[in-house]
């Protein structure tokens, strides 16, 4: 707890954090004050349940699709009728308008304009949203730590040289620059040397994701830094003879553990908005894989006879972001009640 | 016309599926402007319309889209046209500003042309059989789109390396004093008549600058002047003073007519609806058809274009070099399904060439069953017993519409089959290079086609073994069957389509019943107008959709 609070206290970026304080063996005070603001406030608890139920349904999607729906993600029904109000109905009509919510067990939420039942593709899509948004995340705090411990801790050339660099990424705008990167990779896929990645998997929305945000994960981590060298038990390890690698591993990194609690969240619903908006623009998740983007997408031809289309997992991504915004606010205001992160994201912005 | 530019333009060409018969016309010029049930316009009034997207050339020379075609084939004819009328009628050639059609000699390679006399240009100018030359110079110096049809005139090539625009084209002479033209072809081309009614041969002055004249479009002649173009925003046609009727070629009916751009299409439909605006050319969405058809059921109606919407099935490429796989795929297609993909515009059909064209003749009985029905049963067997269950298949697709769904539905149904399979999408740009590319290795997906020019070798062309090439392939299954193939090249070297339409219909027949493509549909579009316009006068022709020309109020 007393890490917790001297880093939650901590001056905005450049100034000294965590003075005095003991690095390590604080990480399971920060998760205790997390999970104890989460608890005691309406809406910690409203937002972690609708993230529950997102994240639960969308696991449960082959339960749905095998034991009620009876279909696949995949499968269209174009010719298809189903029995409704004890009449034959067609699942997309010859003009090409699909039919709307049942709320039966078949095309429960309706269907799209390939006849695919629309429920089952909302919860594989879910499925898809939140593993591309876990791992651009992760990819995102990952490559932004990394990249602001180097320039912060290092400073000199090594600073300059990653600053510019995130300033160029910062002026290219974001979606545009998605989507120009999910368009070349489209084709190709993309081929890391070690891992290679074809054109239609979901790891390359997840890399164009983790890679456009990491700038407002570096920036922050780096003002942190660059006040945390400075502190009196950076200084002392480092008269002891520690090396940087060192200082960096036992007195730095530990001491970034609140910053990268608050900022996570944030990130996240920033990662299921970025995704949504890529997959709607055609340059993230690839057909036939479904996505909360890519549905409403689909739907926006046909958006009056067939409002369902978009309307339905427009409602959910946007519960699914605010659901993480507010959880993001409440964790932020009990391990980071000044708002010093967010202040530094804010300057190096 | 490409497939990429068509696709993107979602092109025009359509035809009725009536075959009519003979050929020739009337010499008293046409003034009528009457449609296929003799309804007649009123002379005179302004209108306005709407383009989704704005030409991409305003200059007879360039435009290579359907927009471009609809809007300056009104204001430049050839030395042969088409009649300005509906369905199989509206795709015959007649003489536009020649007097006749080509005289032309038995080995194919001279074409003998005569100029009418006392032509005049929309300047007052009168129209000399040497600008037939100079027309073609700016398309070939211009490297047009469209340069490609003339290179088989002798000495073009020759004209295009010298790469000096005042130069020659030895194989063409012109006598001002007469007006005869002389056209000599380097090699036999059957389809060369109809290169000369295209927009790309409409006549312009001697002394038109080589450049892209799109901000001042050339002098031209018809029944129209292109009064004022706003780039990217609207493009005005006013009536041609200097214009008088020739026997093909009928004078406006409009003073004038703008079309302005309007990317909404909803929009558009909405303001046809209330009569804000007279016409607009691309269809509604899928979603406002139904409430076209209720509010404006009078003026709405449906038309099957010259265009064909197939699957392409690489032969040299495992599963498809085996005619049991491409069988089974022809069994499962449901040609029904994919047309509500297409919001009803597509009406479902066997055979390649589409039914407005000469040569159309019904595969009947089609092999895999009357258009709209699937036998997956049968395509399972037939899939065993190729030994291909299992088989991973991709099928390309761009992300244009409509190809992602019908690439989604391909794929789906190939995987009930028995095959393994899963779309590829890629970007409309780059799509028919990369699936045109050999080494793509393109198993199958998604192609269409809308014809250049009313012929069946506009189409047949796809699926013959002489256009297969290592990149920019058109023929993306790679079809090289020698029979077919003697089959095109006896129909392709004569100009009297009437003469070989059975040679044509064969090779169409061969084609299905070898699967060698999936043909589903003909792509429809819809004429929508306003309550002022003569809805039935305004024509809706097969080579260039609507007929300007024959706009008019009620």
């Amino acid at each position: 707890m007393a890490e917790a609070t001297q880093l939650a206290g901590a001056p905005s970026a450049g100034a000294p954090v965590g003075a005095d304080a003991p690095p390590d063996s604080a990480q399971v005070g920060l998760w205790r004050a997390a999970w104890r603001a989460i608890r005691s406030s309406w809406a910690g608890r409203l937002s972690l349940l609708a993230l529950i139920v997102v994240v639960g349904s969308s696991l449960a999607a082959p339960l749905w699709a095998n034991h009620v729906a009876h279909t696949g993600p995949f499968s269209n029904h174009l010719s298809d009728q189903i029995r409704l109000h004890g009449q034959l109905t067609d699942v997309v009509s010859f003009d090409g308008v699909p039919i709307g919510p049942t709320f039966q067990g078949r095309f429960f939420l309706g269907a799209d304009g390939n006849g695919r039942d629309i429920m089952v593709r909302l919860l594989y899509g879910g499925r898809n949203s939140l593993q591309i948004s876990l791992v651009a995340t992760i990819l995102t705090l990952g490559l932004g730590t990394l990249l602001g411990l180097v320039a912060g801790f290092f400073r000199g050339w090594v600073d300059s040289v990653i600053s510019r660099f995130l300033d160029i990424v910062q002026s290219t705008p974001i979606i545009l620059l998605g989507i120009a990167l999910g368009v070349a990779t489209a084709l190709g896929g993309v081929n890391l040397g070690i891992v290679k990645f074809a054109g239609d998997s979901l790891m390359i929305p997840a890399l164009i994701i983790g890679f456009i945000q990491m700038v407002y994960v570096a920036r922050p981590i780096r003002g942190i830094v660059l006040g945390l060298r400075e502190r009196p038990f950076v200084e002392a390890a480092r008269s002891q003879g520690a090396t940087s690698a060192r200082i960096i591993r036992r007195e730095i990194l530990p001491n970034l553990g609140t910053s990268l609690l608050v900022l996570a969240p944030i990130i996240f619903a920033q990662t299921v908005s970025y995704e949504a908006a890529l997959s709607f623009l055609g340059a993230g998740v690839q057909a036939p894989n479904a996505s909360w983007g890519k549905i409403i997408s689909e739907g926006l031809d046909v958006l009056i006879s067939a409002p369902h289309l978009t309307v339905i997992p427009g409602a959910v991504l946007a519960v699914t972001v605010l659901s993480l915004n507010l959880l993001g606010d409440v964790v932020r205001e009990a391990i980071d009640p000044r708002g010093t992160v967010l202040a530094a994201q804010k300057d190096e912005r | 016309m490409t497939t990429t530019r068509i696709t993107a333009a979602l092109a025009a060409l359509s035809a009725t599926a009536v075959l009519a018969a003979g050929c020739g016309g009337s010499d008293e010029p046409d003034t009528s402007s009457k449609g296929g049930d003799g309804a007649s316009a009123q002379v005179g009034g302004t209108f306005t319309g709407v383009y989704t997207s704005f030409p991409d050339y305003i200059d007879p020379a360039l435009s290579y889209t359907q927009e471009g075609w609809m809007t300056l084939w009104p204001a430049y004819t050839g030395l042969l046209t088409y009649k300005h009328a509906e369905g199989a009628e509206g795709a015959k050639l007649v003489p536009g500003l020649a007097e006749a059609l080509p005289e032309i000699s038995d080995d194919g390679l001279t074409y003998k042309l005569k100029l009418r006399s006392g032509l005049k240009y929309s300047d007052g100018s009168p129209v000399k059989a040497s600008d037939f030359e100079h027309t073609i110079k700016r398309v070939l110096n211009l490297e047009s789109g469209g340069s490609a049809f003339y290179l088989s005139i002798e000495g073009a090539e020759k004209y295009v390396k010298a790469g000096k625009a005042d130069g020659d084209i030895t194989g063409i002479t012109a006598d001002d004093a007469t007006g005869e033209i002389t056209i000599k072809l380097a090699e036999k081309d059957g389809q060369f008549s109809y290169y000369l009614a295209m927009d790309f041969a409409g006549l312009v002055k001697g002394d038109t600058a080589f450049d892209n004249l799109t901000a001042k479009p050339p002098i031209g002649v018809g029944p129209f002047v292109i009064s004022n173009v706003k780039s990217n925003r609207s493009v005005t046609l006013t009536k041609n003073v200097n214009f008088t009727a020739l026997p093909e070629v009928p004078e406006a009916k409009a003073d004038s007519i703008t079309i302005e751009v309007q990317k909404n299409q909803r929009r558009q439909a909405q303001d046809i609806i209330n009569n804000a605006i007279d016409f607009m050319t691309d269809p509604p969405t899928p979603d406002q058809i139904r409430e076209v058809k209720t509010k404006a059921a009078d003026r709405y109606k449906e038309e099957v274009t010259n265009s064909q919407y197939y699957f392409f099935l690489n032969e040299r490429v495992a599963p498809f070099d085996n005619e049991k796989v491409r069988q089974a795929v022809g069994f499962a297609v449901d040609e029904r399904a994919l047309a509500r993909i297409f919001g009803g515009l597509l009406a479902p059909s066997c055979n390649f060439l589409p039914p407005g064209m000469i040569g159309y003749q019904k595969v009947e009985p089609c092999p895999w069953g009357e258009p709209g029905t699937a036998d997956l049963e049968k395509a399972k067997a037939l899939i065993k017993e190729a030994g291909a269950e299992g088989k991973s298949v991709t099928v390309w697709g761009n992300d244009e519409d409509p190809s992602t769904p019908v690439v989604e539905y391909l794929a789906d149904t190939l995987n009930k089959i028995g095959l393994k399979a899963k779309p590829r999408i890629v970007d409309g740009s780059v799509y028919f290079s990369t699936i045109g590319n050999q080494k793509t290795e393109a198993q199958t997906g998604f192609a269409n086609w809308f014809q250049d020019f009313p012929s069946p070798a506009n189409f047949m062309f796809l699926v013959d073994g002489k256009s297969i090439q290592s990149t920019n392939n058109q023929n993306f299954g790679n079809v090289d069957d020698p029979d077919i193939n003697a089959k095109i090249a006896d129909a392709k070297a004569n100009p009297d389509i009437e003469a070989v339409k059975d040679e044509w219909a064969a090779a169409d027949k061969a084609l299905i019943e070898k699967a060698y493509v999936i043909p589903y549909g003909n792509r429809k579009l819809t004429k929508i107008t306003s309550d002022k316009v003569a809805f039935d006068a305004f024509l809706w022709h097969p080579v260039y959709n609507q007929d300007l020309a024959s706009l008019g109020g009620k």
